[in-house]
């Protein structure tokens, strides 16, 4: 486990490196498997652009960018981040991605959105974290469902999707909610 | 833990997973059974949560590795002990 951030079980969440936007990280970004479901990654990717990225991540303080590693090997698996950090309202977006397809099974997509919203809660003092995604991905439906998100919007038909229009799911996770169901009441605040 | 939580807990594995409850034990995992792939596992967290009415942490969701993890988790959480 090198400079870990946040560690679980089975994968651990650290600061991305040049390394990590030189290598396969750009290639999950392109794949369009792996892209389906992301709106703003329908274009082709290079290690330029990740660099780009990389590079503007690393200084920015609206949004946290981690990237995934498996803890047996070491291996860059993913990428998650909270995005959109209001430092005022104190709310965020969150998004976990497993580029590498041996580790989309497993437990490994569900122990880096755990690490996240603990990260959120906990490290950031982010009150609301919220999220959205297309109304036919089955996958983010149910890590939604799971973690007790709550929906609270649609807007119809927004996003393509292989020859039709899905809507987009709009969820929140309150500090709150998430701190009662995970035993924490005295962290139980405004939000 | 009864007899009958374990039987439980085998059927909702066995009916997620998509095989007949004689291939499940308490050994089951995501390793030894092909279909417990990681949409299945979300499915098979919510239905045991619904199932037994409960709801799991984050933390034991993510301790959730096979059918034994399950059965201990829900005698922990029942105050009953296998």
């Amino acid at each position: 486990v090198k400079n870990p951030f946040a560690v679980g079980q089975h994968v651990y969440l650290r600061h991305p490196t040049s390394e990590d936007a030189e290598g396969r990280w750009h290639e999950w970004l392109s794949d369009e498997e792996t892209t389906r479901w992301l709106v703003l990654h329908q274009w082709p990717n290079s290690v330029d652009s990740q660099r780009e990225f990389y590079d503007a991540s690393r200084r920015s303080r609206e949004r946290l960018v981690l990237s995934v590693i498996d803890k047996a090997t070491e291996q860059h698996i993913g990428v998650c981040n909270l995005s959109g950090i209001n430092w005022v309202h104190r709310f965020c977006d969150v998004a976990v991605v497993i580029g590498e397809p041996e580790f989309r099974t497993g437990p490994y997509v569900v122990e880096a959105m755990a690490l996240l919203l603990r990260v959120a809660f906990l490290r950031l003092n982010l009150r609301v974290v919220k999220s959205s995604f297309a109304g036919g991905n089955e996958a983010s439906q149910l890590m939604h469902d799971v973690f007790k998100f709550r929906e609270v919007g649609r807007i119809d038909q927004l996003f393509w999707d292989r020859g039709r229009y899905v809507d987009n799911v709009i969820a929140v996770l309150t500090r709150r909610e998430w701190a009662a169901r995970n035993g924490l009441p005295d962290i139980a605040d405004e939000a | 833990m009864t007899a009958d939580v374990r039987e439980q807990v085998v059927d909702i594995v066995a009916t997620i997973v998509g095989v007949d409850p004689a291939q499940v034990d308490e050994n089951s995992s995501s390793s030894s059974l092909a279909g417990w792939d990681s949409l299945r596992h979300m499915k098979l967290v919510l239905a045991v949560e619904e199932a037994f009415r409960i709801r799991f942490t984050d933390d034991e969701i993510v301790s959730i590795t096979d059918v034994r993890s399950i059965i201990r988790l829900l005698a922990r959480k029942s105050g009953v002990t296998s």
